[in-house]
Order: C-alpha cells, then structure tokens, then sequence
C-alpha cells in the first residue's frame, strides 16, 4: 500500500517537475526572443514583463531591486544598434513546488560607436517562482560576463 | 483569540526575514574566514553536493563539491596571498527553504605581473536549506560593471 502510495505521488509529481522545467527553459527563450525586438521600448517592456515586480538583479546592471529599476537600468544599454542575443545553453532544475533553478549562457552582441561588432558572453543564474496564473518568473538573477582569464606568470 | 493568532503571525513574518539575513551574513562571514585561510575543504563545506559554480573569469565554471575542491586548490595555488572582504550581503527570501543572497565584496591578490590588485565583485548565492543548514547550491561571482550609460530621450 506504502509503495502504491509513493508511486502514486511520483506518477503525479513527475509530470509537474518535468513541466516546471520545460517552462522555466521557455522563460530563457521568451527572454531572448523578448531581448531581440528591434524596438528598443517594445523590447525592454517585454523583457521586464518575465521578471516579477519585485524582482532582483546582480550584475552586469549593477544591482537592481524591482521591475521599475530594471527598466530603467536597462532601457539605455537596449538601445545600442546591432543588439542580438542568442542562448546557448539553458538548464532547469526544481528546488520546490514553486520554485525552479534556471543556469544559461548567452552570446550578446551588439555595434560599438565605432561600428564593431561586441560580443559578450553571458553567464546567468535565476531563480523563478510559480505564479499564481502558473506562470513562472525571474525572481532573482545573476547574470555576468566573464572575461578572459590573465595568462598565469611563466613558469621559473 | 484567532486575531491574536493571526497578529503573532504577521508579527513573525519580518522577524524571521531578519534573522534569516543575520544567519546567511554569519554564514558569509564563515566562509570569508575559510576562504582567507585557503582551506579548500573547509570553503566547500559552505555547498551543498550538487553545487553549481560560475566565477570571475571565462570558463571558471562546474558542478559537485570535488570540482569546486579542485577550484579553490588551484586558486589558491596560482593567487597564494588572495584574500577576500565582505563589504555588504543582502539576502531575499525565496520560500522556507530556498535564499538568494546578494554580496559585494572586494578581491586583493598579486596579479601576473607583480602589482596588487583589488578588485571589487559581485557574488550571488542560492542557499538551499537542507538538515536544518543552510547550504550553497549555486554560487556566482563577477566583477562589479563600470556605469552604465543613460537611456536616450
């Protein structure tokens, strides 16, 4: 009966981590699909539509606490000419019954003033929370770019 | 009686955000003082098994404890005077037993060609609370950006 039970519980929370997981990964993706709106205005509005409102952010933007200073503190970057943003890679992971671990990495690029092509690469860790619609949505998030480690001192 | 219940509640709620974040500064504090005495082991008792780690500099990254280990070894092998100072740690409560912890610190080490350097950087830490200890599931760490520029009219 103890089995049957378990296996009852699994055969139901099975599907739900598996859901929760494909969504979380469809946030990443609605991310870059929002980042990648040509309009500037229209693509900030849609990026800080997958964040919650009070939502929080650590680096590359500095650290912004809420929806209102993550729109402004990314509404002048998301001007830049040439912006692009590409996922990499993107894995989820189920911490409880709201809330999911997403881990991804991005290739960002952009036009310098000087009309280069910047690509930065972006490492990003989110926490995502089960709305009360069933949405999932950045709650908290790391996202970096790590540049290219000094060469070490030759060898004595 | 049920409203008194329902005050004590309420009551609670912001007393145990704070002791939350009293708890993970502690923590933080802990790991510094690991951290400064260049004990691999004693760092990775800060994470959980199946930690996940994402540092300063491209590549810097892996997943379960003996990869982390096998990090701060080499770390502290090619930074031998590397120290780290906690400058400010703010925590969020995500559920009873999830944290997202947000930290900025400052890095000093002898660079390649000789010079100190300090390097002020973030760090974020997903704590997971397992056995009744809080333990590091994701940590992540970056250089604090310069300024960004301000958005056109």
């Amino acid at each position: 009966m103890k089995h049957l039970l378990i296996a009852a519980v699994l055969g139901v929370a099975g599907p739900a981590m598996a859901d929760a997981v494909s969504d979380a990964k469809a946030v990443n993706e609605a991310f870059v699909a929002a980042a990648n709106i040509a309009d500037p205005a229209e693509s900030v509005k849609a990026v800080a539509a997958l964040f919650t409102d009070d939502m929080h952010h650590v680096g590359a933007f500095g650290v912004v606490n809420g929806k209102a200073e993550l729109i402004k503190a990314i509404s002048g970057p998301f001007h830049a000419p040439g912006r692009h943003n590409e996922l990499i890679s993107n894995e989820a992971t189920v911490l409880d019954k709201d809330t999911v671990l997403a881990i991804a990495h991005f290739k960002n690029s952009f036009n310098t003033p000087e009309g280069k092509t910047m690509v930065l690469p972006l490492r990003c860790t989110r926490l995502m929370k089960k709305q009360k619609d069933g949405r999932y949505l950045i709650a908290a998030e790391h996202t970096s770019f790590g540049p290219p480690a000094p060469a070490a001192p030759p060898a004595k | 009686m049920k409203t008194a219940i329902v005050a004590l509640m309420l009551a609670s709620v912001p007393s145990f955000a704070a002791d939350l974040k009293a708890d993970l500064n502690k923590e933080m504090e802990k790991w510094v003082a690991d951290f400064n005495s260049h004990n691999p082991t004693a760092v990775s008792s800060h994470y959980s098994d199946d930690v996940q780690f994402i540092y300063v500099f491209d590549g810097q990254e892996g997943k379960s404890k003996k990869a982390l280990e096998g990090f701060y070894t080499q770390s502290f092998k090619a930074t031998p005077d590397i120290t780290v100072k906690l400058i400010s740690y703010d925590v969020v409560q995500v559920s009873d037993t999830i944290a997202f912890g947000m930290g900025v610190f400052e890095d000093s080490f002898t660079g390649p060609d000789g010079k100190k350097i300090t390097a002020p950087t973030h760090a974020s830490e997903v704590f997971v609370k397992k056995g009744g200890k809080w333990l590091v599931r994701v940590d992540h760490a970056s250089f604090v950006p310069p300024p960004q520029p301000e958005a056109k009219k």
